[in-house]
């Protein structure tokens, strides 16, 4: 019994920092922040109880169905390719291929950059006169983006109709090295038996990925698409920093706006009215992605 | 661990924020705060903030310019109660900041006994930071916008250099045959910030719109309104004779005109010190706004030294802004008007390419919308916007931005 006690408490005590530290920085912000999104509170004046005021005006504001409906484009296609573009960069770095130590670094690096640093270099890469346009019109494609009704030479993040589109290739390309990694660790993971097995049975190299590769690597999967689904809903830096949400809101997303009504508009009950929707539809993708790849 | 570390770190800012109390030598800390906007400008308040230092026994002075997003640092620092105790207010957030009743302070009880007189300075200036009879702010300085022209481009066009008698109709054609898209180097005749209203709307005015009817309803959708959002699309979208900025990798239409790659630009004065810096041997003139069917427009744009209601120590923070616009500190202003009559008609008397500026000053009203201004002024940039891209007509962006804006204003 002595010793049990003693071994408890020993537990907590190695605990109480961390769960200090999640209760005073996580727990009670949280708290807060759903009680605050009951209230008109703009920092100034004493919170103002409204009930359910707040999120009635969410439903009946344009700007967040603009951002709801952009953030939610954005994650399914920066999800999907961003994932399969891993995928495809952990098969290659998993074979025996010359150099491939610097290739996993040189794939890896985008990852520990700042995503500001970053978003300033492909913001010059975008400008009418800057490299993709260049690149663009050396082999010879811009025609070809004219058939698709663009202005060339193209102002990618200038255009309504580009500028989402922009934010989501170098989200794609500055996410890829890390969750290749991931997958790597994954495909260490499955035993080299099994494909020997399969082998024997007479599976070519796509029946080994499809019934080897692809359904043990689903919990990885799993991880990949989750903390990516995360990430996606939560993007900010790379649309503040590249278009503000502009042109014409086209990359408006939900937390921008949010940051907008926060600290530019002070309405800091309806950022957390909006911070809560964020999170339950944050955790409802994440149920439903659970229960399509989890196990 | 790490989590600990940022709670000692926390505690540790925590307690450097609280500079109640004079320090050990007894002398009194403030804190000035203001954007960092051009180097002319942070240099100058380095200087005198030096000077100020020096001269006084009780007070020390530490300057914190602030890159970026001036405003939403200032509201949280002032909601944390870490506000600096002099700092700059941009004449669009005077009524906002005004609207929250804690933050800003009267200074009519320093003005009554200091020799700060305010009859020394441009009225509308004052009249723009002050409220039933109240002065809230000093200006420290003001600009108007300018029509500022590249001289080789319009000997290149043959075309005789811009006036201030021109209209906008002369404008607009000497836009057109200032513009040569193809060639080595390609140029236009002006450059516009793509989702910006401050250039649209003295052009608004001069077509005779009104942002707001005598009732406090948003009129800009009127037939003048629309009118002027006509002319000002047609330039880009029907003439072709004008460029954003970022088509040209420029960073804003100054920039973009220093490069040469656009022929004309409205700006203010701050232009100036830019392009000597960064395009020293650019041969450009500077002359008044166009004038419109309906006369002469123009806006202030002018900041202010404000302090806090919070401020611990307001009589050493009001000696510091005595001290910033007296008449020798305003004397050294490089980079905008004095906002002092007699110094700023010295200093276009001394350098007569300002005195398109200074002219635009006595009809010019403040560039101010109330007490949410500063989103109004947001969404007006976006029906102009709406209309420059050509997701909008003229008409329908306009009433669009006059419902949102009544919308805005009631909130």
């Amino acid at each position: 019994m002595g010793k049990r006690w003693s071994e408890a408490i020993a537990g907590v005590v190695f605990l109480l920092p961390f769960l200090a530290v999640l209760v005073v920085f996580v727990g009670w912000p949280l708290v807060n922040a759903l009680w605050l999104s009951f209230h008109s509170y703009d920092l100034f004046s004493a919170p103002r109880w409204v009930g359910l005021e707040n999120y009635r005006f969410l439903l009946n504001e344009p700007d967040f169905w603009i951002s709801l409906r952009n953030t939610t484009l954005y994650t399914l296609v920066v999800v999907s390719l961003q994932t399969a573009f891993a995928l495809f960069l952990a098969l290659l770095m998993d074979r025996e291929i010359r150099g491939k130590t610097l290739f996993r670094v040189a794939l890896f690096l985008p990852s520990v950059t700042s995503s500001v640093a970053i978003s300033l270099i492909f913001m010059f890469l975008f400008f009418k006169n800057g490299g993709l346009n260049q690149l663009f019109s050396w082999l010879r494609l811009d025609r070809l983006l004219a058939l698709f009704g663009l202005a060339v030479p193209v102002d990618w993040l200038g255009d309504v109709h580009t500028a989402l589109g922009a934010i989501m290739a170098q989200n794609v390309w500055s996410t890829a090295g890390f969750f290749m990694v991931v997958f790597l660790a994954g495909l260490q993971d499955i035993p080299e038996t099994l494909y020997e097995a399969a082998r024997l049975d007479g599976a070519n190299a796509w029946g080994q990925f499809r019934y080897v590769t692809l359904p043990l690597l689903r919990p990885t999967t799993f991880y990949v698409t989750t903390i990516g689904l995360i990430g996606c809903f939560q993007v900010f830096d790379q649309v503040y920093i590249m278009t503000g949400g502009g042109p014409l809101k086209s990359t408006l997303t939900i937390a921008y706006l949010l940051y907008q009504e926060a600290f530019m508009n002070f309405n800091m009950g309806y950022a957390c009215a909006i911070a809560f929707v964020l999170a339950t539809l944050i955790l409802l993708c994440t149920l439903l992605q659970r229960r399509l790849l989890g196990d | 661990m790490c989590g600990w570390l940022l709670v000692v770190i926390g505690l540790a800012l925590d307690a450097a924020c609280r500079e109640g109390a004079p320090r050990a030598d007894g002398k009194v800390r403030l804190r000035l705060s203001g954007y960092a906007g051009n180097p002319a400008e942070t240099d100058l308040m380095r200087e005198l903030v030096a000077d100020f230092n020096a001269s006084q026994r009780e007070i020390v002075v530490r300057y914190e310019p602030v890159p970026g997003q001036y405003y939403p640092k200032l509201l949280t620092m002032l909601a944390s109660r870490t506000a600096p105790d002099v700092f700059y207010l941009d004449i669009l957030y005077f009524q906002p900041f005004l609207a929250k009743r804690s933050i800003l302070r009267p200074l009519d009880d320093f003005l009554a006994s200091a020799s700060t007189r305010t009859g020394d300075f441009v009225p509308a200036l004052i009249a723009a930071f002050s409220d039933k009879g109240k002065v809230y702010g000093i200006p420290k300085d003001f600009n108007t916008l300018g029509l500022y022209y590249n001289r080789k481009s319009f000997d290149r066009a043959g075309l005789a250099y811009p006036t201030d008698r021109w209209d906008l109709a002369r404008f607009r054609e000497a836009a057109e045959r200032l513009t040569r898209p193809q060639g080595p180097a390609p140029r236009s005749g002006f450059a516009m910030p793509p989702d910006n209203a401050d250039r649209f709307l003295p052009i608004a005015a001069m077509f005779g719109a009104t942002l707001y009817a005598p009732d406090g309803a948003c009129a800009i959708a009127s037939p003048q309104g629309v009118q002027a959002l006509t002319y000002y699309a047609a330039l880009r979208r029907t003439d072709r004779s004008a460029i954003f900025p970022s088509e040209v990798g420029a960073s804003w239409t100054g920039d973009a005109f220093g490069r040469a790659q656009a022929a004309m630009v409205f700006e203010g004065s701050w232009l100036t010190p830019y392009l000597e810096e960064s395009f020293p041997r650019l041969d450009y003139g500077l002359t008044q706004l166009p004038r419109g069917p309906a006369g002469r427009s123009n806006f202030l744009f002018t900041v202010a030294y404000v302090i806090p209601q919070s401020a611990k120590h307001p009589e050493a923070a009001w000696k510091l802004i005595a001290y910033l616009t007296n008449e020798a500190s305003q004397e050294r202003i490089t980079f905008a008007l004095p906002s002092r009559k007699a110094v700023s008609e010295r200093f276009v008397a001394k350098h007569p390419e300002y005195r398109a500026i200074l002219s635009a000053a006595a009809y010019a009203r403040p560039y101010a919308f109330g007490p949410r201004g500063n989103r109004v002024n947001d969404r007006l940039g976006l029906a102009v916007q709406e209309v420059l891209l050509g997701v909008k007509p003229p008409k329908q962006a306009l009433d669009d931005a006059a419902a949102a804006i009544d919308r805005i204003n009631r909130l």
